[in-house]
């Protein structure tokens, strides 16, 4: 059954959906690219984490509820999501680290806005390669923990008894 | 040829400015096509395990009842 709220109109909801669907899906390639440094070199690599960095904002602030939500439901023996809730949070984690550390040894992006780090420390590089490969396993368990609302949204809308449509559920309700 | 774009002019400064042939040179590709294949392998795992334990306890709640 959707979590969503009664009074938003069926069409609303659809958009929202699909714009957390089709949010999720740029950060997804986004990253396999940013990941892919020797299929973008240094520049696009740089500039690709950058919004990376951004885009993980945006998508937190869009499931927002559904990290209070969850978050509040833990401590209960049969509260859902728990598995979910913490490899969204070590992904979290290890993203928040991994744009940290790369804008740490930013070689392109920092100099092009005239920023300048007086880092040359061998520890951030490590830290940035570790968090990356951690990023890069974490990001397809996140994905594939929510195959069902993914499928869910790919499916035509089912007509209700009348004549409503049954969508699924909004993205920052229904998942995380 | 190594993996990589290589920026056209000015070193390792300033926007991106590449051609996009550069991307789709096969040996930078082949770097793209590895990390999808390995993003890919690990959703279809985890669906699998996922949908083989919701199919089990869906079970195991039937036979209980």
């Amino acid at each position: 059954v959707p979590v969503v709220s009664e009074s938003l109109p069926l069409r609303r909801v659809a958009a929202r959906t699909r714009l957390d669907f089709w949010f999720d899906a740029a950060i997804l390639v986004g990253n396999t690219v940013a990941y892919s440094y020797g299929f973008t070199g240094v520049v696009i690599h740089e500039w690709l984490g950058i919004a990376l960095g951004i885009a993980l904002l945006l998508h937190i602030t869009l499931h927002w509820d559904w990290v209070v939500r969850t978050t509040g439901r833990l401590l209960r023996p049969r509260g859902p999501d728990k598995l979910i809730w913490l490899v969204n949070l070590a992904l979290l984690f290890a993203m928040t680290l991994c744009v940290a550390s790369g804008i740490l040894i930013s070689r392109v992006a920092l100099p092009e806005l005239r920023i300048s780090l007086p880092l040359d420390d061998p520890f951030w590089d490590r830290v940035h390669t570790l968090t990356a490969e951690v990023t890069l396993g974490l990001v397809p368990v996140h994905v594939a923990l929510r195959w069902r609302w993914i499928a869910g949204v790919g499916r035509p809308v089912r007509p209700g008894p009348g004549g409503h449509g049954r969508a699924p559920g909004r993205g920052g309700d229904a998942r995380g | 040829v190594t993996p990589g774009v290589e920026l056209n002019s000015g070193g390792t400064s300033g926007v991106p400015s590449i051609q996009l042939g550069d991307l789709l040179e096969p040996v930078n590709l082949a770097v793209l096509w590895n990390t999808a294949w390995i993003e890919a392998a690990v959703i279809a795992a985890v669906v699998i395990v996922d949908a083989g334990l919701r199919e089990r306890r869906r079970a195991r709640r039937g036979s209980s009842r």
